[in-house]
């Protein structure tokens, strides 16, 4: 038996009948990703022990299918925890990095998961007693802008 | 068909260029790896670097990895520091997207490194570090 995913060549006068359109349109846009959304943080932002915003997606309507979150920035001081969160519920730590003599590194992590069909909010949280996650405008020695992006399985 | 084929199309991401680095590359300014001339046609692209290590030889050793086009520094993707020692390592992975001209671009990255510092990338195998690279991802047709 065939598959979307197995390659297939159209021939001229091939009548092209519901079920090929459902296999070779609808199921391959269905695994396929694209972006929700994709929002940008310019300043660094100091991890404080309750919490501190760095970038939130803003909110937008999900359909409940598979979900990633990329986060990245160009630079991280150590001993920072980045929790991912919806609104104001904790998910749970996205990136926690602490290793001895190390004083910064750069954070590019990402998160598979299924909402609920509705609105979600998610966003980036620092948390730490001390440092800071690093971002700047960019430009000629200066730090690029850190990101926050949210991709999704299915139609758009 | 507009709707559901050509709309759904545009929201897709396929690669354009994938240029991998297979020697570590020392403290200094240098190239590390181009994803060569392209011509792009104005849609956002994300532009990926990746290597499997940045090795440390001193506490005040530090890599700035930064994201060129052409002669033109567009800014740091990357900056680690510190290290504890010759062992100390980690893989570096980092990524910008942005809107270029349609236009030919040539992308590339490079590293300015104090002394103690190496990015390292190997051929791959048992045992050896895999190639690092640069990745060119591109929105729509």
């Amino acid at each position: 038996m065939t598959r979307w995913w197995d390659p297939r060549d159209w021939v001229n006068g091939e009548r092209i009948t519901s079920p090929l359109l459902n296999k070779y349109v609808r199921d391959a846009f269905r695994s396929t990703w694209h972006e929700v959304s994709y929002t940008e943080f310019t300043a660094p932002v100091n991890a404080t022990a309750g919490g501190a915003d760095v970038v939130s997606s803003g909110a937008s309507t999900y359909l409940p299918y598979p979900t990633v979150a990329e986060f990245y920035a160009p630079g991280c001081d150590t001993a920072v925890k980045l929790h991912l969160h919806d609104g104001a519920t904790d998910l749970g730590i996205l990136a926690f990095v602490s290793v001895a003599g190390l004083r910064e590194i750069v954070i590019d992590v990402e998160r598979e998961f299924t909402p609920t069909a509705g609105s979600h909010t998610f966003k980036v949280v620092a948390y730490g007693s001390a440092g800071s996650v690093q971002a700047g405008a960019g430009g000629s020695g200066v730090l690029f802008p850190g990101h926050l992006r949210i991709l999704q399985r299915g139609p758009v | 068909m507009n709707t559901h084929v050509r709309d759904q199309f545009r929201e897709l991401w396929h690669e354009v260029a994938y240029v991998e680095f297979t020697s570590p590359v020392s403290f200094g300014t240098a190239d590390v790896v181009s994803a060569g001339a392209i011509t792009y046609p104005g849609f956002a692209i994300m532009i990926e670097f990746f290597a499997p290590g940045w090795t440390s030889s001193s506490t005040a050793a530090q890599t700035d990895i930064r994201l060129f086009d052409g002669a033109t520094n567009l800014g740091r993707i990357a900056f680690v520091a510190g290290g504890a020692g010759a062992a100390a390592g980690l893989f570096l992975y980092g990524r910008r997207r942005l809107t270029p001209s349609a236009a030919s671009h040539t992308y590339k990255i490079n590293a300015q490194g104090t002394a103690g510092s190496t990015i390292q990338a190997g051929a791959g195998g048992a045992g050896v570090l895999l190639p690092g690279f640069i990745r060119i991802m591109q929105k729509g047709a």
